[in-house]
């Protein structure tokens, strides 16, 4: 009898081959002959999003290696690589977290390394220059450059370009969203960045600046806030309008007292180590005892000159919500020349 | 002579093996299935086939059978987990590995498909199959040698279903340029096959040789006055100036060829 596999001979009524294994009794062996057909749905979904390295046991449950029994729902709920396999190519899916790493896994590690050290290259031009034009520029083509790498990884060849442009696009908005915006609200506690508009001594126009939201503000620390624009008496049958955001020191927190003699500025009676950015600008302020959960600040940095507000009006300019303060001022990132802490 | 006596020959009423209608149709079941397999009509070729095993489950051919034309109907890992569920029934046959390596290099999977590749061509005899199966492998790694491997493959068999099996795989992988000489070798050797010119005009179309083509599909026709979507394509090609066709061709697929 001969083997249908490797065409041994064998003995006459053998079950199986001497040299392969190989059942010589397939007649009487319960095989299915038919094979597995995808659906018409499956079909069409494959076309629109490529279908590489499915599980054999997301698909075939009666294929596991284990021989338990699955339902495709099931597995495809419980395998989260699995469902990301059938929809963004066969390597697994850590390795497009990293750009360059699909290529690398691939054996592709000339294009892995291009693409790995230009998203390197390109995210630390972007965040020395934070804040700017270039930054945000250099930032924008790092995330070009990861999806480029993930977009070649997953499908090549396939399709049209009308079908290549759109999962293009799904691959970006899935990388969007599952890392970048993530990322980016992470970031944001950490690395916001605030840009002066307008002269605000010491700070000068386009200074960026580096502002976290990790704790409450306390005294000494330079804080971003807003002071609602309104008009304000100046004791002279006159008004000064002023308002809008605001950069300077806190000098006070809630249950202190803050007053301001001759340019002088005293804490709970005591002249005080933290001064205002810009000093001598407010020259008097009566005593103010800091509600609890308020803050004093003087906004000096925008004064053009030495105000004519009134000391009550500056009370009420001065006290500050502290929930109002909008992050705190830790580094000036812009211009390199200034590169450091705060004044 | 009575130990003679039980001989029965030509005893009027007596059937012959041959002549059981289960063994007629085993023979003609794999011929149809090949037939439809040369003629482009995969589905066919694999019920075919599927019939074929119903009566025979040896027959390696027919799983095999069955194996590739999941593959080209696209069904790819359907292809993988039925040609791995064959070679646990025929464990050295190195023309299901193959199969399996190609079902696993269309999924994207051709770090997997290479070590299949190599038992395939470490097995016993040589046959196309194997060598064109590894020159695609070659061809998704974009190395060179892939035209080595398929020239090899035109050179194990001078079957014309060689070539333009190697077409279809240039033509997978859109490289209609690569595929051309290839499916013209095959008219070469057998200008009467409608599928191969099928295989032609679609390629020329895709290259923007669109007087070649409607030739091609003409010539296709003229072979098989039937056949659906070569009459289709042949319309839409001779009112290519018409906006709603340059449309539909932005919008169909190669593989569908």
């Amino acid at each position: 009898m001969q083997c249908a596999s490797c065409q041994f001979e064998n003995m006459p009524g053998a079950s199986f081959c001497g040299r392969c294994g190989t059942t010589m009794v397939l007649a009487e062996a319960e095989i299915d002959v038919h094979p597995p057909r995808a659906g018409r749905f499956t079909k069409r979904a494959r076309r629109m999003v490529p279908v590489r390295a499915i599980s054999s046991r997301v698909l075939h449950p009666a294929a596991s290696a284990a021989g338990r029994v699955s339902n495709v729902a099931q597995d495809m709920a419980r395998s989260f690589p699995a469902l990301s396999r059938q929809f963004l190519g066969s390597v697994p899916f850590w390795t497009y977290v990293m750009p360059g790493g699909a290529q690398f896994y691939l054996g592709h590690k000339t294009a892995g390394r291009g693409f790995l050290w230009s998203y390197i290259g390109l995210v630390f031009f972007g965040l020395v220059l934070y804040g700017t034009f270039w930054g945000a520029t250099c930032l924008g083509l790092a995330f070009s450059v990861h999806l480029a790498s993930i977009t070649m990884a997953a499908d090549p060849f396939a399709g049209g370009i009308i079908l290549r442009l759109g999962r293009s696009a799904l691959y970006g908005l899935l990388l969007f969203v599952m890392l970048y915006l993530p990322a980016g609200i992470g970031a944001s506690y950490i690395l916001d960045a605030a840009v002066v508009n307008a002269e605000a001594y010491p700070l000068q126009a386009g200074d960026v600046l580096l502002v976290h939201h990790l704790r409450a503000p306390r005294r000494g620390d330079v804080v971003r806030y807003n002071i609602p624009y309104r008009q304000y008496a100046t004791g002279q049958h006159a008004y000064y309008y002023f308002g809008g955001p605001q950069i300077d020191r806190v000098l006070a927190v809630g249950g202190e007292t803050l007053e301001v003699r001759n340019g002088i500025v005293y804490l709970n009676g005591k002249p005080s180590d933290e001064l205002p950015l810009r000093n001598k600008r407010v020259m008097q302020l009566s005593p103010i005892h800091v509600p609890p959960g308020s803050l004093v600040i003087l906004p000096t940095a925008t004064l053009q000159a030495p105000t004519p507000i009134a000391d009550q009006a500056w009370r009420d300019v001065c006290v500050v919500a502290a929930d109002s303060v909008d992050g705190i001022i830790y580094w000036r990132h812009q211009p390199l020349s200034r590169w450091g802490p705060p004044p | 002579m009575s130990r003679f006596h039980r001989l029965e020959f030509d005893v009027p009423g007596a059937k012959r093996p041959a002549e059981t209608p289960e063994a007629l149709l085993q023979p003609d079941a794999l011929h149809d299935a090949d037939t439809h397999r040369r003629a482009g009509r995969f589905e066919d070729a694999l019920r075919c086939y599927s019939r074929a095993l119903e009566f025979d489950r040896s027959l390696v051919v027919a799983w095999l059978g069955q194996c590739q034309m999941l593959i080209q109907l696209g069904e790819y890992p359907e292809a993988e987990l039925w040609s791995r569920k064959a070679l646990e029934i025929f464990r050295e046959y190195g023309d299901l590995m193959a199969s399996r390596a190609q079902a696993l290099c269309r999924m994207g999977v051709w770090h997997e498909a290479q070590p299949l590749s190599d038992a395939s061509l470490a097995a016993r005899e040589e046959t196309a199959y194997r060598w064109m199966v590894r020159g695609e492998i070659m061809l998704r790694r974009n190395e060179s040698t892939d035209v080595a491997c398929f020239d090899k493959a035109q050179g194990v068999e001078a079957d014309w279903l060689v070539p333009l099996e190697v077409a279809r795989v240039y033509v997978h992988y859109r490289q209609f340029a690569k595929a051309l000489p290839r499916v013209r070798f095959a008219l070469q050797k057998a200008t009467d096959q409608p599928w191969a010119w099928f295989t032609q005009a679609a390629i020329e179309e895709e290259l923007g040789l669109l007087g070649d083509a409607e030739k091609s599909y003409s010539r296709c026709l003229e072979l098989a006055p039937k056949h659906h979507d070569a009459r289709l394509r042949l319309i839409e090609l001779q009112s290519r100036n018409k906006l709603l066709a340059r449309v539909k061709r932005m919008f169909r697929r190669s593989g569908n060829r």
